[in-house]
Formats: C-alpha cells, structure tokens, sequence
C-alpha cells in the first residue's frame, strides 16, 4: 500500500473493514510520515472529546432569565413598512423645510427604525441569505 | 405542550416559559458555538447572546424549521462574526493575541492527552479551514447532528454537506502533516 491509500483509509478509519484496518496498520508500522499524520489525526479527535466535556455555568438558564426579565420581545416591523415609513418621513420633512418651518421633532420620531432593523439583519430569516455565502466558497 | 404552544405563551407574556427552551437547548447550542470558536468563556458569552437575541426576536420565528434549527442558524452568524472580528485584532496584534490564547487554554479542564503545543496546532488547523466546511464539520463532530439536520441548518442538500465533511477532514489532514514539515 502506498501513502496516498493510506491517507485515504484514514479519513474513513471508523468505517473500515477487519482487512482495511490490517492493511493500514501494516503501513502506518513501516511509514513514518502517515503514522506521524495518524497520530495527529487521533490527536484531533481527542482534542474534540476534551472540549465536548466542558459544560456551561450552572446559573447559564437563571442568569438568561434575569436579562429577559428586563428585556421585552420587540415587535418587528416588516421591511415594507420600515421603508414606507421612511419614505413618508422624508417626504414630510422635505415638505416642512419647503414651507420654512423646522422639523426636528419629526426627525426624532424615525430615528429608531434603522437601529431595529439592523440589529436584526443578522436573525431575520430572510437576512439568513448570509448563509448562502457559506455555501459557496 | 409542543414547542409552539410554548412560543405563543412566551409571546402572549409568559415570560418564565421561555426557561424551558433555553434549558432544553443550551448544551448543544453552546457546543456549536465552542466548535467555531474553541475558548470556553467566547462559547459561553454568545451562547447568552443566542438566547438574547432569540428572545428579542421571538415573534419573527415563524416556525417554518424547528426552533433548535433557528437557533443554530443564530449561533453560527454569532460565532462567524466574532472570528472575523477576532481576525482581524489577530492581524494588528499577532504575538499578543498567540500569547492569550496560550493563556486561555491552560486554564481549560483537561486531560493530558493532548499537550498545548498540540491543542493550538489543532486549533488553528480547524480555524483555517474555510467557513462552510467548518460549519458542518462543527455540527456533526460537537453536536452530532446527522447529514439531514445539518443540510436543514444550512440550506443545502444532503449531497452538498456529505462533500463539506469530506472536504474538511481531508484538509485538516493535510494541515495537520504540513506542522511536522516545519
Ligand atoms: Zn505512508
């Protein structure tokens, strides 16, 4: 068996056949660079087992509570509305600078939408599309 | 009571229920997390920022995937964006951030199996592969999950996630050979 097989058995090592295994273990006695990579790969399973034991804090679920307690769900707008809003924002101050009064108090009134819908840009379904660009690579 | 009846009781206002998703999710949500990005108080910290924002967000679930299926997806967009923020403090301060995270992992509960030279060269192995393939290597090594609940999560075919663990492992196998070579 030559070292390009071996590589190959190895990724599969928890599927392989009685024979496969012999067959790599003859190799990986005689090779040191696929024993050495062996090793390593045995190295990250175990790496992977440590972790999978570490545990949150005990006091992880009453410590979320306490911060929901202070926390209100907040209700989402749809996009649509957001930009009508938006729209409808811009087109009154447009209107009120038109006819030379100022519009700060109007101003104050939508400054709170952009927040809300970047913040959820992350979480929204819709702007889950990121995911899309895990995929390709 | 299914996962929806309680839903629309944490909507309505019952706020204590929402308790009983955290503590049913907590433990795979935050082995996600730590596959991703591997230091125990990082994974902890968005674990509580999944549930957070979860939470916040509760009315936009729709119910269309499994709740634990949203908060995956949560998950992942929490971790990815604080690797590419923790990336990029890495390029302004490399010898620092090598120095903590040494720090950081001898502080981890572990056997000696693993020294942790061995531990950062597996570390950053897994780090460097590229961000689909760590996702489903993730998920099916921490979490277990199988190939269909993992193409769920990631909005892809079974076929395609098959091809991302093979991709990964072959690439972490041949990250892992080339450390000897130095
Ligand atoms: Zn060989």
């Amino acid at each position: 068996m030559n070292c390009k097989k071996s590589s190959g058995l190895m990724l599969a090592y928890k599927y392989l056949n009685k024979d496969q295994l012999n067959e790599l273990h003859n190799h990986l006695r005689k090779c040191e660079t696929c024993s050495d990579i062996f090793k390593k790969m045995m190295q990250l399973e175990d790496f992977i087992e440590e972790q999978k034991k570490l545990n949150l804090s005990k006091d992880f679920s009453s410590r979320i509570m306490e911060q929901i307690s202070s926390n209100p769900i907040r209700t989402i707008q749809p996009a649509w509305q957001i930009q009508t809003k938006r729209l409808l924002a811009a087109a009154s101050i447009t209107a009120i600078i038109w006819m030379g009064y100022k519009a700060g108090s109007f101003y104050n009134a939508t400054t709170d939408s952009p927040n809300i819908e970047q913040e959820f840009a992350y979480i929204n379904d819709v702007a889950l599309e990121s995911i899309d660009s895990w995929i390709m690579e | 009571m299914n996962e929806n009846e309680i839903i629309n009781d944490i909507i309505k206002g019952n706020k204590l229920k929402y308790s009983l998703l955290v503590e049913k999710n907590q433990q795979m949500i935050f082995r996600a997390c730590l596959g991703l990005v591997h230091h125990h108080e990082d994974a902890e910290d968005l674990t509580q920022e999944v549930f957070i924002k979860a939470y916040q967000a509760l009315v936009s679930f729709k119910g269309d995937s499994s709740f634990s299926t949203w908060l995956y997806r949560i998950a992942i967009n929490l971790s990815l964006t604080h690797l590419r923020k923790k990336k990029n403090r890495n390029i302004i301060s490399s010898i620092e951030e090598l120095f903590k995270v040494r720090a950081s992992t001898d502080n981890n509960p572990e056997s000696d199996t693993i020294n942790n030279e061995q531990r950062t060269i597996i570390e950053k192995a897994i780090d460097s592969l590229p961000e689909n393939q760590k996702i489903a290597f993730t998920l099916s090594k921490y979490d277990e999950l199988k190939q269909a609940e993992i193409a769920e999560i990631m909005m892809i075919s079974e076929g395609a996630v098959e091809s991302l663990l093979q991709r990964a492992k072959k690439n972490l196998q041949k990250k892992l050979s080339q450390y000897k070579k130095k």
